[in-house]
């Protein structure tokens, strides 16, 4: 980072804009590096075709099989940049930089979350056109505009939680089985109002049949992220 | 007359006691093993 | 119970604790094996449901016990370790959670037997079912994640943040399975009106009910006792190492 060399800890900028200099510290490495989101990208890839061909397309219609493989790759390539996000800051020891620098623990945690967010929807947006193209969807009208909505509800809710259970599973031996079997369980209420969401606006039904779907996707954002980030100092003091 | 569907208690009462008497066993030789290791280290 | 002075569990005593046999937990097995025995041949079959219906009397006490006792205890403990940073809280919640383990998954063996002479089926995306199994597989998760941390303090903190941020999971994930139809049988017992089981049925219930909730207990004594002993061993063999 490029921090003025000359300025103490008296001007600890607000917990926003820290946690904007952690995110983007982590999409920095991610940008330079590019690995894991080239991995999450080509593995949603792989993923929106194999699905199509594990049913019959004479008696399972594209549209019907859409909604959830699209939300079964969400959660899966999330999974995949999440695992990394406190992997790589146990793998040399440098969470023990970030905890020394003068950064608020919950900065630090919605700083980690932000950079989660911008890489799940990163992947979002090339897995949402794939499957669109893939599975014929029509998405003309509002409906795209409907599925991102629901998407970015849904992702900060899901980022909110894999990011808390990534720094609690980061530094143990079965990190990358650890995680996804403690978050998986959180992810059901989002992945059914989601998915049931985008099925429905496939279907070309109205707005007004998703607003309690809606709802509860925001009541799970609100709680899970203030939760999250609240309990997250507990998971670092020794 | 009442189905005849005795088979289905008999199972679900045979996995009760396996599970429920399995695990105090199963928590008594825990206990018994750690107990032996304790005394060990203690002499 | 022999020794007459117990050390406290939280400082290492010199002298390994009490060495007295432990007969709360055998009595305890016999008093459920007592209510198996009373629900077998002392309590009439049920006309409409069968023989079957009998399994009732191992369900309920467990899906109330699990659900109702044991899984509370994890989340009060798990609050009141953070907020007291007490290790015999996290020992309580860890055991509490093993023990609940058991009789959830007593709940989701006797559930799909009492369904598929009854329902038709072994397993339906009811409501409740699906509940219980995600809570088996959060607790489940909570034991495994325990099982791969290796520091103590690190531990017990990361199961009680588990602990408490699966007690917000709770309300949404009723809410995202009642999204789905439910068919689960309604409460009989608690209802406002008079309880709608004959006598004899009901008395059986009640004493496997007491049955189960003084098993829990005495699962949850040894287990916790057993996680005392364990502590203090792993605590001797690193001051010798």
């Amino acid at each position: 980072m490029t921090a003025p060399a000359a300025s103490p800890p008296l001007a600890v900028p607000g917990v926003l804009a820290t946690a904007w200099l952690v995110a983007r510290k982590d999409l920095l490495i991610e940008f330079r590096t590019r690995s894991a989101f080239l991995a999450a990208v080509v593995f949603a890839l792989i993923a929106v075709v194999i699905f199509r061909f594990s049913s019959d397309p004479t008696a399972v219609a594209p549209i019907d099989l859409a909604p959830g493989v699209l939300w079964v790759i969400f959660v899966f390539s999330g999974l995949l940049g999440l695992h990394r996000s406190f992997g790589v800051e146990h793998a040399d020891r440098a969470m023990d930089g970030l905890l020394a620098a003068p950064v608020s623990r919950e900065a630090l945690f919605l700083g980690k979350a932000l950079a989660n967010l911008a890489f799940v929807a990163a992947v979002q947006i090339v897995a949402i056109p794939a499957v669109a193209l893939f599975y014929d969807l029509p998405v003309g009208g509002g409906v795209l505009l409907g599925i991102l909505l629901v998407a970015a509800l849904a992702a900060v809710g899901l980022v909110a939680v894999g990011t808390l259970f990534s720094a609690m599973t980061g530094n143990t031996r079965l990190a990358e089985l650890l995680l996804p079997m403690l978050a998986l369980p959180f992810f059901v209420p989002v992945v059914t109002p989601a998915a049931m969401a985008t099925a429905r606006l496939l279907a070309g039904r109205p707005m007004a049949e998703m607003a309690g779907l809606l709802r509860m996707l925001g009541a799970f954002d609100v709680i899970f992220v203030v939760a999250c980030t609240l309990a997250f100092p507990f998971t670092l003091e020794d | 007359m009442p189905p005849d569907n005795g088979v289905y208690f008999q199972a679900a009462y045979a996995v009760i006691g396996v599970l429920y008497a399995g695990y105090a066993l199963l928590l008594m030789r825990r206990r018994a093993r750690v107990r032996k290791a304790l005394d060990e280290t203690s002499r | 119970m022999a020794a007459a002075a117990r050390p406290s569990l939280s400082e290492a005593p010199v002298a390994p604790p009490a060495r007295g046999r432990d007969l709360f937990l055998p009595l305890a097995l016999l008093g459920v094996l007592g209510a198996l025995v009373r629900a077998i041949w002392f309590t009439p079959v049920e006309l409409m449901q069968g023989p079957a219906q009998k399994i009732f009397y191992v369900h309920v006490p467990a899906a109330t016990v699990g659900l109702y006792v044991g899984l509370p205890i994890v989340a009060v403990c798990s609050a009141m370790y953070l907020w007291l940073r007490d290790e015999r809280l996290d020992r309580v919640a860890e055991s509490a959670a093993e023990v609940s383990l058991v009789f959830l998954t007593a709940v989701l063996v006797t559930g799909p037997l009492w369904g598929k002479p009854v329902w038709g089926t072994w397993w339906t995306w009811d409501a409740r079912l699906t509940l219980t199994l995600f809570l088996w597989f959060v607790v489940l998760g909570y034991l495994i994640m325990r099982g791969a941390l290796e520091d103590r303090g690190q531990r017990a903190r990361f199961s009680a943040v588990l602990g408490l941020l699966a007690v917000l999971l709770v309300p949404f994930i009723h809410l995202s399975v009642n999204l789905f139809r439910t068919l689960h049988p309604k409460a009989i017992v608690l209802k406002p009106s008079a309880p709608s089981l004959p006598p004899e049925m009901l008395s059986t219930l009640g004493i496997a009910f007491a049955a189960t909730v003084v098993l829990f207990f005495a699962l949850l004594r040894a287990r916790v006792r057993y996680a005392a002993d364990r502590e203090l061993l792993s605590r001797r063999l690193e001051g010798e190492g």
